[in-house]
């Protein structure tokens, strides 16, 4: 099995059209470092846009991309597999960011799963209309609603992460989650009618 | 049509960071977190070995006592 694995290194045949689960494993296996250049290569830049696009400033936007990839070399071996690896490293990029913003700001906060009115309530804002929204006044309305829900309608939207990672990332039920992606898109159309006094 | 995709292609094409700087600040922690692993593999036993001994306690359980000569009782 070990040696199956090595083999491509091995070899040298370690390549970048190589399964990232393939990568993961020869890693785990060997510690190559140049397995991580090759992951980080592939989604370096997808994590800095997130991390800037959350954070909103270049230079937290780096040392947060620096902690998040070092997390996810020294938890590689946890990575079960379950969800496909970007969708985990998706899931640590976001959960750092709504971390690191939360410690600047201590507030009180309910959990959606508290809430008396969490009941199966009709999603009425059609996905299409969301989706087809323009993209300068997308990122606009992007940049002025709260990080979680900017944070939750990228994973569903951007990342086609599903309901179940989407809770497995965010510690949340799955009718939790459904209730705060329906929460996010009220309040990105509310945002939306109130910059451009229009409807999307 | 999806344009949160769009959006992210659109950033991708003209995103801009210090990418060598933070690789090689991933590199250089990751090697200093297997230094310390190292050092604590290396010297642990040994600090451990030490109290033992101080506490008057036989650090080296595997050894067997052996006799002083060769086919005697020891």
């Amino acid at each position: 099995m070990l040696i199956n694995l090595l083999n491509p290194l091995i070899s040298g045949s370690v390549s970048s059209s190589q399964s990232d689960d393939e990568i993961v494993d020869i890693y785990i296996a060997s510690q190559n470092p140049r397995l991580f250049d090759i992951l980080y290569d592939r989604y370096s830049k997808k994590v800095f846009i997130k991390c800037n696009s959350l954070l909103r400033d270049q230079a937290k936007a780096e040392d947060a991309m620096q902690e998040i990839f070092i997390k996810v070399l020294l938890n590689l071996t946890k990575f079960n597999k379950k969800a496909k690896f970007s969708t985990w490293l998706y899931s640590i990029t976001y959960n750092y960011c709504i971390d690191s913003i939360r410690k600047g700001k201590k507030r009180k906060t309910v959990s959606v799963d508290d809430v008396a009115e969490l009941k199966e309530m009709p999603d009425t804002i059609d996905d299409k209309r969301l989706l087809e929204t323009n993209i300068v006044r997308l990122k606009e309305v992007l940049d002025v609603i709260p990080i979680e829900d900017k944070a939750i309608l990228l994973m569903k939207y951007q990342d086609d992460m599903s309901i179940r990672d989407i809770g497995e990332a965010l510690s949340k039920s799955e009718s939790a989650v459904k209730m705060k992606i329906k929460r996010a898109k009220e309040k990105f159309v509310k945002q939306y009618s109130n910059i451009y006094h229009d409807a999307i | 049509m999806n344009n949160f995709k769009e959006l992210q292609k659109m950033q991708l094409d003209k995103v801009e960071f210090r990418s060598s700087r933070i690789k090689s600040g991933i590199n250089s922690s990751i090697n200093a977190f297997s230094f310390v692993g190292n050092m604590l593999d290396h010297f642990i036993p040994k600090v451990l070995g030490i109290f033992v001994n101080m506490t008057g306690g036989d650090d080296n359980k595997t050894s067997v006592r052996r006799p002083k000569y060769p086919n005697t009782r020891g």
